[in-house]
């Protein structure tokens, strides 16, 4: 594996989202959501660098949510490969160097991630109604991730990719 | 905001990459839901959820200090109108708080009068104290309960922990009850273990002593101290208190034995009126001592100390005398005559 930025920088991020997921995020848990620190970070380096963005890194954060939350173990790095990869092709093919099109992309991907992770834990014995997750869960947690990789991605964008992007005459991040 | 779709380069992610993770993935899931829990997966699971334990636990001090901000939060934002309706509030919860422990308090003074009414199979009625002594020279106390509830002179009265004292006089809805520690009382008592007798005596001191004890009897502290039931004028068997200190040694008659009364009567509330107990009640086990010092003797209660007088001299005593003079009229003309029985 070639060590380039954003190699190292995808690493230590990872490393970041495992232990801010552990440590934190059930610390600062708003009533029944908890948010995702591994989903934001997967989701803002797909669409920071989305030409790099390989399946490995979020297959294996996915895994370790798994693990580590007591979930289906393979839901979320399921969920998260693909979930990733559709942004990052997204991104690709409609990138106009605004700062809308990854917002947008960022959080539709957010969304549907959880989507599919609920519907995951649903199918595989969650003892409720795919309404009630929806709603109790996947709905708040969205939000709370939605957030988060909005505040994450400006850094994302500064760490990773090293320079703004940005055209004459479009909003670009400084 | 216009789009603008690109040819962009493609992606360098290869497609065999995601179709392995993807497909890996999805056996990981399928295996976890066929196995069950003790499948390797489902251990490797727990394996890492334990491993990771200790970092969750370093998390615990943040999510206390998100916890404190929160709260610390709200109560910063809460408006003029919500404290106002929380002070109401708090006032409302004090009075329920003081009336419920008042519930509280007075129930657990009535369980001790029925616990000690099952112990001694005693027969009588409850009172409740409406009225206490009001002069310094006189220790009494007034109940509730009078002669339209079969209340007589002369009758024991116990507190929720031991007898108090004794009816001195009667009137058709209230009693008066003079105290044991009443300087004017006195109780003829005996030794629960030696079952040697004597008489129990208040003081202006407020302490009782046990008094006419034979010089070659072995008193210890703790010992109990009964009515004997000599004289007739307390009923045999109730509790008065324990031995709480001796002052002098076996042999010698100069000793002072001070008693300890098995309760506070300053506080007491309920009383019970004893028409009688069981036979046997000298012999049963009683309520144990309450940490009440021989200082509060003063609390505690007594009467009658003329008859009991008799009774140990002569065990002759008679509760005629006292509750004669106690429903006489006043306390100190029974007293009197009770201290020249005596």
């Amino acid at each position: 594996m070639e060590l380039t930025r954003e190699t190292v920088t995808a690493l230590i991020g990872a490393v970041l989202a495992v232990l801010l997921q552990i440590i934190v995020a059930p610390a600062i848990a708003l009533f029944a959501a908890v948010p995702n620190f591994i989903v934001a970070f997967c989701l803002v380096r797909s669409v920071a660098t989305p030409g790099h963005a390989g399946p490995v890194v979020p297959f294996v954060c996915g895994l370790i949510f798994d693990l580590v939350g007591g979930g289906p173990v393979g839901a979320m790095a399921f969920v998260l490969v693909l979930v990733t990869f559709l942004a990052s092709r997204l991104y690709l093919a409609l990138d106009n160097d605004t700062l809308f099109m990854p917002v947008a992309i960022l959080l539709a991907s957010t969304v549907l991630a959880e989507v599919l992770y609920g519907i995951a834990v649903v199918a595989s014995g969650g003892g409720v109604s795919l309404g009630e997750a929806f709603l109790y869960r996947t709905l708040p947690c969205m939000l709370y991730d939605c957030v988060i990789g909005l505040l994450l991605y400006p850094i994302a964008i500064r760490v990773m990719v090293g320079k703004p992007l940005g055209q004459p005459g479009t909003p670009v991040l400084r | 905001m216009a789009l603008n779709f690109q040819n962009n380069s493609p992606a360098p992610v290869g497609r065999v990459p995601l179709i392995l993770t993807l497909v890996l993935a999805l056996g990981l899931v399928g295996v976890y839901s066929a196995e069950g829990p003790d499948g390797p997966i489902h251990r490797v699971q727990s394996f890492v959820e334990g491993a990771a334990a200790p970092l969750q636990m370093a998390g615990v001090p943040l999510g206390e200090a998100v916890e404190a901000a929160e709260e610390s939060s709200s109560d910063n934002a809460a408006s003029e109108g919500t404290l106002t309706a929380l002070r109401e509030q708090n006032e409302q919860l004090v009075a329920q708080l003081t009336s419920s422990e008042e519930i509280r308090l007075e129930n657990e003074r009535l369980r001790g009068l029925l616990n000690l009414r099952d112990i001694y199979d005693i027969r009588g009625v409850a009172g409740r104290v409406i009225g206490r002594s009001t002069d310094a020279w006189n220790q009494d106390i007034t109940l509730d309960v009078g002669s339209s509830s079969g209340v007589e002179t002369g009758l024991t009265v116990m507190g929720p922990t031991g007898v108090v004292g004794q009816v001195i006089s009667v009137s058709a809805g209230s009693c008066r009850v003079r105290l044991l520690t009443d300087p004017q009382s006195g109780a003829a008592a005996m030794i629960q273990s030696s079952r040697a007798e004597g008489i129990v005596r208040g003081s202006l001191d407020g302490l009782l002593y046990l008094e006419n004890i034979g010089a070659d009897v072995n008193i210890q502290v703790g010992d109990v101290v009964l009515t004997s039931g000599l004289g007739g004028s307390y009923t045999r068997g109730l509790v008065i208190g324990t031995v709480a200190r001796v002052e002098g040694s076996a042999g010698k008659d100069t000793r002072k034995i001070v008693v300890a009364p098995n309760g506070s009567v300053s506080l007491m509330e309920e009383a019970i009126v004893v028409f009688s107990a069981a036979e046997d009640a000298s012999d049963r086990s009683i309520p144990a001592p309450s940490d009440q010092a021989p200082a509060d003797g003063a609390d505690s209660a007594g009467e009658g100390g003329q008859d009991a007088g008799d009774g140990t001299e002569g065990g002759s005593g008679s509760t005629g005398d006292g509750a004669e003079g106690g429903s006489g009229d006043s306390g100190p003309d029974d007293a009197a005559g009770g201290e020249g029985d005596a």
